[in-house]
């Protein structure tokens, strides 16, 4: 573990070398090649005047918002489908048929039905994140060992406490591994709908706040924003998601 | 006393491809309350199939299935299966949280506080004498600790029969004489039926009080040998070995 981040660190201090030596030669314009001294006070700059800061808040808190929804909803549609045969053949075809859509099809359509706030980004990240919940639900529900369900037979649990006791909980890694697909996604969803869409009130997240970067030709601006999206996203999924798996299936010696 | 749980003409086919082949024919058996009796057969003949129909998880094609003169057609607590398999534990689980699990299940509707649910669980815990293992995980047990956490949770549901479907199958031979010592003890401080599945002639004469023999293709029933033998019994002493060949003439 250690020893990965170790490599991490070294193969990002080598690249940012790079980087740096190639800006500094002046092969390309310091305009759309900036050294990295360039793009770290533009990363200071806005933190420090709060832009970058709320940027961050407004993307963050949709993201949350639709991931919570839609992980309620793909709960509730899975276990649907896993107790009524012909609501699974619904659901089914529903996540067949827009599974495989890319939201961004769907951008256009959304701003004319939704217009172009939140909502908008929200429908945007929900459509990203339902489908491939759904399906990592629906396959860990059905990969449940059969023993279990007749213990739940034996010991006569009622729907409910089969769900909450047994179901959930054994496909628990599947969940978890649907939900990392889930963050990802709609994290590529959210940036690049928020691009599309726009501001309100010059709050518009990441994605608008890199835009706006570009439309005044501040590349260090640009690369900054950028960074900020790494930096979010390897944390979410190095540490929040590690962090759950250690605590839950790697504790139980449900993960390898 | 008698006639406590009645088998009464049993009879299952299963479909294959080309035919309807018959797996249980006209089995016809009395239990009596709080004994241990073993079905003893080699594998296909059914026997685990007939124990699934006692415990209600699969319905016989006719015959009928009576407890104290009442028809039994469901699974239910009163007949709680201990299996082979060690997945039977849940992995998410301490434990003694699997073992409550039972005792939760089989206490629904008298109100029993979290102290004594968990009062209960330890009782059965350290029956299988794994009360120092409570806040382990099932991963981090050894086959044979897993089935004596399962025997606990099977004891904690305080069903009055108690089914088993080769529990000891699966863990090597020290274990599985130390397993069967240990069950045999706590038959004989419980009061439970004991209906074990087995094909193993030494486990049947060393566990139980009568040995139902059946046989292959259709799965029949040979004969009921009572094993009067006392408990607890020895695998070396001549009444154990003479019990031990005049079954495997018979089989």
């Amino acid at each position: 573990m250690g020893n990965k981040y170790r490599q991490r660190l070294i193969w990002i201090t080598i690249l940012a070398l790079i980087w740096q030596l190639t800006a500094l030669s002046g092969i390309f314009s310091e305009m759309i090649f900036p050294g990295l001294d360039q793009i770290f006070l533009a990363l200071i700059k806005s933190f420090k005047d709060g832009t970058l800061i709320k940027q961050i808040g407004f993307s963050l808190s949709i993201i949350i918002q639709g991931l919570f929804l839609a992980t309620a909803a793909a709960l509730i549609l899975a276990l649907t489908a896993y107790f009524s045969k012909s609501a699974a053949g619904l659901i089914d075809t529903l996540t067949a048929l827009a599974h495989p859509l890319p939201g961004i099809a769907l951008m256009p359509l959304i701003l004319i039905w939704f217009g172009s706030g939140r909502t908008a980004i929200l429908i945007v990240i929900i459509h990203s994140v339902l489908w491939p919940l759904i399906l990592n639900l629906s396959t860990g529900f059905n990969s449940i060992p059969d023993i279990y369900t007749l213990i739940a037979r034996n010991y006569r649990l009622n729907k409910l406490e089969f769900m909450f006791k047994i179901l959930i909980p054994a496909s628990l890694p599947y969940f978890i591994s649907g939900l990392k697909i889930a963050w990802a996604r709609s994290w590529r969803a959210l940036i690049s709908a928020e691009m599309l869409f726009g501001a309100i009130n010059s709050l518009g997240g990441l994605g608008w706040f890199i835009f706006q970067k570009r439309v005044f030709f501040d590349l260090p601006g640009v690369f900054a924003g950028i960074i900020a999206i790494i930096v979010i996203g390897v944390t979410v999924e190095d540490f929040i998601f590690k962090k759950i798996e250690v605590k839950t299936v790697k504790k139980w010696g449900m993960l390898k | 006393m008698k006639s406590y749980l009645e088998l009464k003409n049993i009879n299952k086919s299963f479909e294959t491809e080309k035919e309807r082949k018959p797996a249980l024919k006209n089995i016809n058996l009395q239990i009596n309350k709080n004994e241990f009796i073993t079905i003893l057969g080699p594998s296909g003949c059914g026997k685990s199939t007939l124990l699934k129909i006692i415990a209600g998880f699969s319905r016989a094609d006719s015959g009928q299935l009576l407890k104290n003169k009442a028809k039994i057609e469901k699974a239910g607590l009163d007949r709680i299966m201990l299996f082979q398999d060690f997945e039977q534990l849940f992995p998410w689980q301490k434990v003694i949280e699997n073992v409550t699990f039972a005792v939760k299940a089989s206490a629904k509707n008298n109100n029993l506080s979290k102290a004594q649910i968990k009062e209960k669980a330890l009782k059965y815990l350290n029956e299988v004498k794994l009360e120092n293992y409570q806040n382990y995980y099932p991963h981090q047990l050894s086959g044979g600790m897993k089935q004596r956490v399962a025997l606990a949770r099977t004891l904690a549901a305080e069903g009055e029969i108690m089914l088993m479907d080769e529990p000891f199958g699966s863990v090597d031979s020290q274990t599985r004489q130390e397993l069967q010592e240990l069950l045999v003890q706590i038959w004989q401080k419980e009061e439970r039926t004991i209906i074990f599945v087995t094909h193993d002639i030494r486990e049947a004469v060393f566990l139980s009080e009568r040995i139902v023999l059946m046989k292959n293709e259709p799965g029949e029933i040979i004969e009921v040998v009572e094993n009067r033998m006392l408990y607890s019994r020895r695998r070396s002493s001549k009444e154990f070995n003479q019990l031990f060949e005049q079954l495997e003439t018979r089989l």
